[in-house]
């Protein structure tokens, strides 16, 4: 990305005329990029969950303040939580936005919903019913706003999301969370306690030896 | 009110970088908010303890909404400028073209998604560290306080008796200890 840019003399570098390059994407990139602009609430948990997943456990394990099975414990308790939480955030989300989806689906005459490549066609009129006003306050064009019609179902959904996961945070998240601690405490206590007293097994038989 | 809530899901949907930015921190305000009630609501834990842990998770909840806030927010704003300066650049897409201003939006959510990784996996655990060792230190040191009183003269008995509630001088408390053939 930084060019070296040589001096008249060419022997030393001219650091006033350093200048980046700018980073051109390729059409992978490009491919990727136009599929997270229509990224939902849903995509973002998973990957914070997924990050959580792998980053928190492995910075217990390198916690160099507490002792050798103190960091399993914690490691073990961080990878619980994180798939606990990432779980109830992913089910609640993902819940409310397909019932966001069904309300505002496209319907043919029978009453049945019409699919587009496997997902719920979202209807424009029955948004625009709902939030038109604020639409039209946009004044977008027509593929900027078929674009954020789509979205419509993804935003109402998380929000709704988030008024039902302050109840799920005590009805199912901190319950779920506080018995998993207690059975993995409960677990790692007895395979360290079976541990050492294996260790002690062996230099005792060792001591006879000698 | 119903003009302003649709104006507010309107906007969302059209920003959805913006929206994920703003929903993200609201649920992680909902999530910290459920857990402070959950400790004033909890009979189980006495009042001492609440006292300390009540203010420790409302400082842990502003920590990670705040370093949250003040990572990603700049984060975004320098993945726009960048794509507007045109040191990221995109391949057969017109600046000012609707594809363009999709790929900046999926850019943008990107950024926002990063961010959000960085701070609450990298940075707030290790903020959280340090304030939970600091409130951990004031914890124990207000807890001598309430077990072993420090000796305040100004308030033993034999002292008011003779001296009334007159400020504590160390020249008065001398004298005291004198009359009373105490040593110092």
């Amino acid at each position: 990305m930084i060019t070296r840019i040589q001096s008249n003399n060419n022997k030393t570098t001219n650091f006033c005329a350093l200048k980046s390059n700018p980073i051109k994407l390729g059409q992978g990139a490009q491919n990727i990029l136009a599929k997270a602009g229509d990224f939902s609430s849903v995509h973002q948990r998973l990957a914070i969950g997924a990050s959580a997943l792998l980053i928190q456990p492995f910075i217990d394990l390198k916690n160099k303040e507490v002792d050798k099975d103190t960091k399993k414990v914690s490691a073990a308790r961080s990878a619980a939580k994180a798939i606990i939480g990432t779980a109830t955030g992913l089910v609640v989300r993902s819940s409310c936005m397909k019932l966001a989806e069904l309300k505002y689906a496209q319907k043919d005459a029978a009453g049945n919903i019409i699919k587009e490549a496997g997902k719920i066609k979202i209807d424009p009129q029955k948004v625009k019913r709902s939030f038109g006003e604020g639409f039209e306050a946009l004044k977008l064009d027509e593929k900027a706003l078929s674009d954020a019609i789509k979205r419509v179902p993804s935003v109402v959904g998380t929000i709704a999301a988030l008024g039902v996961m302050v109840l799920t945070n005590f009805l199912i998240d901190a319950p779920l969370t506080n018995l998993t601690m207690e059975k993995i405490d409960k677990f790692m206590e007895e395979r360290l306690n079976s541990k050492k007293t294996t260790d002690k097994t062996q230099e005792s038989a060792g001591e006879q030896n000698g | 009110m119903a003009n302003f809530a649709q104006k507010i899901i309107a906007n969302f949907a059209n920003d959805n970088a913006k929206f994920l930015f703003i929903s993200a921190a609201a649920g992680w305000f909902l999530a910290s908010s459920a857990q402070t009630f959950g400790i004033v609501a909890n009979k189980k834990i006495d009042k001492e303890d609440k006292k300390f842990l009540i203010p420790q998770e409302i400082a842990d909840g502003t920590a990670n909404i705040g370093l949250y806030a003040l990572f990603t927010a700049p984060l975004m704003r320098l993945t726009e400028k960048m794509i507007d300066n045109g040191k990221i650049a995109f391949k057969n897409v017109e600046k000012g073209s609707v594809e363009f201003d999709k790929l900046k939006g999926g850019a943008r959510v990107i950024a926002s998604i990063t961010g959000a990784i960085i701070s609450s996996n990298v940075l707030t655990p290790l903020v959280r560290n340090k304030l939970g060792t600091i409130a951990q230190r004031k914890a124990l040191h207000q807890k001598i306080k309430v077990t072993e009183p420090t000796y305040d003269p100004y308030y033993q008995p034999l002292f008011q008796k003779n001296y009334g509630k007159i400020p504590l001088k160390m020249s008065s408390y001398m004298s005291f200890t004198r009359n009373h053939g105490m040593k110092v």
